[in-house]
């Protein structure tokens, strides 16, 4: 019942970040949209894990933290060259 | 033990709905990402916090994943703020102290 | 001998990290941590060689006010949210810090991202300056007070000798 309402939570901030990253003027509020989502993907993995017992989906944690920093970094070096006119 | 963890993910997902409201109503884009830079670690954290209490053989992934997230998302978000600061105009700030001669090269 | 303890204690922490991942305490698997983190370090050492030392207290006094900092930005996150407010006083603030502090900009800009209602858009590693956004200009004392306060807590948690390094990538 509580991890329910735990991952609805989760679920609900993910929701407000896909329309922001649908909505959102600009490539860098899409950038920020796709972090509030995949924090939302994973705090909804971590109550689950906890709730079950079960540690098997806990390394996907480790991999979206990591792949979505380096997404994060590349995405606005890519900005940054737009901004700057070259051809990235 | 339960109740703690239990009370634990339960804010944390309450801060995962603030950081998303606070993306969808924030008006200006560098309110947006303070919102959710700030709000983000913060609900992760608690709510990792909150689960490696009861999750006995997981707890070491989740620290990790927590400790991870808290020192790579700061950088992310100076990241967006420097792109974001080039590539939009910034009419909106009172005071601007940063040369935008300082791009040129 | 200044040099060798912070070496050992990044191979705890690397040996750390490897079996909080794996979730397995097993000889095996803290022996091939050992290695592991011996050659990273060994590897990492010959690219760059940056000695420091490290200050646990000073460390600790900048963990525990990062943390505090943390907790106000969330209360202070939810009241904008839950209150109508509008942001009429953005403003791209530039705060000069000690020359000391460039070598630490990351740690700093980790900091000063994670206190309330301030973030860092640019670095500009040859007049050590911070060029904040901040959502309340009118708090500018205020802010200059707190960013000083990190960049010597950081200078005095890790002492080093070594000259400034690039700042943001």
């Amino acid at each position: 019942m509580i991890s329910s309402i735990a991952i609805a939570g989760f679920v609900f901030g993910g929701l407000c970040g896909v329309i922001r990253l649908i909505r959102g003027p600009g490539l860098a509020d899409r950038i920020m949209a796709m972090d509030v989502t995949l924090m939302s993907l994973m705090g909804a993995i971590a109550v689950d894990a906890a709730t079950r017992g079960d540690t098997t989906n806990l390394i996907i944690l480790v991999v979206i933290a990591l792949i979505g920093f380096t997404a994060t970094i590349a995405a606005t070096r890519f900005l940054e060259a737009l901004a700057d006119g070259e051809t990235p | 033990m339960t109740i703690v963890s239990s009370v634990l993910m339960l804010g944390g997902s309450l801060v995962a709905v603030l950081a998303g409201i606070g993306i969808l109503r924030f008006s200006t884009p560098y309110a947006r990402f303070h919102a959710a830079g700030k709000a983000s670690p913060v609900a992760f954290v608690i709510t990792a916090i909150g689960a490696a209490l009861v999750a006995d053989e997981g707890a070491g992934i989740l620290i990790f994943a927590a400790i991870a997230m808290v020192l790579t998302l700061p950088v992310g978000v100076h990241l967006l703020f420097r792109a974001a600061y080039r590539t939009t105009n910034n009419q909106h700030l009172i005071v601007d102290e940063l040369d935008a001669t300082m791009y040129e090269s | 001998m200044t040099r060798i303890i912070p070496a050992v204690g990044m191979v705890v922490l690397g040996v750390v990290a490897w079996v909080a991942l794996w979730g397995d305490w097993s000889w095996a698997n803290v022996l091939v941590g050992v290695v592991l983190a011996t050659l990273t370090l060994v590897l990492q050492r010959r690219a760059r060689s940056t000695p420091f030392r490290v200050e646990p207290g000073a460390l600790v006094r900048l963990i525990s006010i990062v943390l505090v900092d943390l907790a106000r930005s969330t209360v202070s996150v939810a009241k904008e949210v839950i209150t109508p407010t509008d942001y009429t006083e953005e403003a791209v603030l530039a705060i000069e810090v000690e020359p000391a502090a460039m070598s630490h900009a990351l740690l700093l800009t980790v900091a000063i991202t994670l206190t309330p209602g301030t973030a860092v858009v640019e670095v500009d590693p040859a007049s050590s300056t911070l060029y904040l956004h901040v959502l309340h200009a009118r708090d500018r004392d205020e802010i200059a007070a707190h960013v000083h306060q990190l960049a010597d807590l950081a200078v005095a948690a890790f002492p080093s000798d070594a000259p400034a390094m690039e700042a943001s990538p």
